[in-house]
């Protein structure tokens, strides 16, 4: 399995954590603004910084894509000490991310809901997953001091 | 497959973390084999075997179960 250099997860986070910030705060100001009648949070004022349109629509959709490209970087780097088992939960943490995926498409279909996601933020949401449960199934992999791992 | 990894380890004296680093992996990976939840490569098997200075075929052994996967 090739994998990224373990210190691509800093560039990944670097990538990653400016960005989505950024998305998070325009959108809880649009979803906040659209659900509130009285009470209205300033929007963010586009703004030109050399030629480039700070805030405008273009610029959320670029820095989204920054984002979930970030995060990927993230998922597939190496851990600091990757060996045959961390990568088999790896291999582990991508089948439970596929099964879960299929489950929320399944329902999604089945029960005829309406959902206005974009193909960006489903990845995101899947990678997501894929970390959670990656570190979720190294937990439960690493011995506690009750089953006496220094023994 | 049995093993006897942890009555080796402790015949040398050594804990997890320090039969990881000298065969080169994480500690997780040594308490999944000697709790039978991995089975390791050939590679790490003669790794481990080596460090043990023992037969690999005295630290690992075949169950009644393995010929009927």
């Amino acid at each position: 399995m090739y994998l990224l250099p373990n210190y691509c997860k800093k560039v990944g986070l670097t990538l990653f954590i400016p960005t989505a910030t950024v998305n998070l705060i325009n959108g809880f100001i649009h979803g906040y603004n659209n659900g509130s009648d009285s009470t209205k949070i300033p929007e963010l004022v586009p703004f030109d910084v050399m030629g480039i349109t700070i805030f405008s629509d273009s610029f959320f959709e670029i820095t989204a894509l920054i984002s979930a490209i970030g995060l990927l970087i993230y998922a597939l780097s190496k851990d600091e000490k990757t060996d045959e088992f961390i990568i088999r939960l790896r291999m582990e943490a991508v089948h439970l991310t596929f099964f879960i995926s299929l489950l929320t498409i399944a329902f999604l279909l089945l029960f005829n809901v309406k959902t206005n996601l974009d193909a960006l933020y489903i990845i995101e949401l899947q990678i997501i997953i894929f970390l959670i449960a990656k570190k979720s199934k190294k937990i439960s992999a690493s011995p506690s001091t009750s089953e006496g791992y220094e023994q | 497959m049995n093993n006897n990894i942890k009555v080796e380890r402790a015949r040398h004296g050594l804990s997890q973390t320090a039969l990881a680093e000298k065969v080169g992996v994480t500690r997780q990976t040594i308490y999944a084999i000697e709790t039978k939840r991995f089975i390791p490569s050939t590679a790490l098997a003669f790794k481990l075997a080596s460090v043990l200075e023992i037969e690999v075929d005295e630290l690992f052994e075949l169950e009644e179960s393995d010929w009927e996967e």
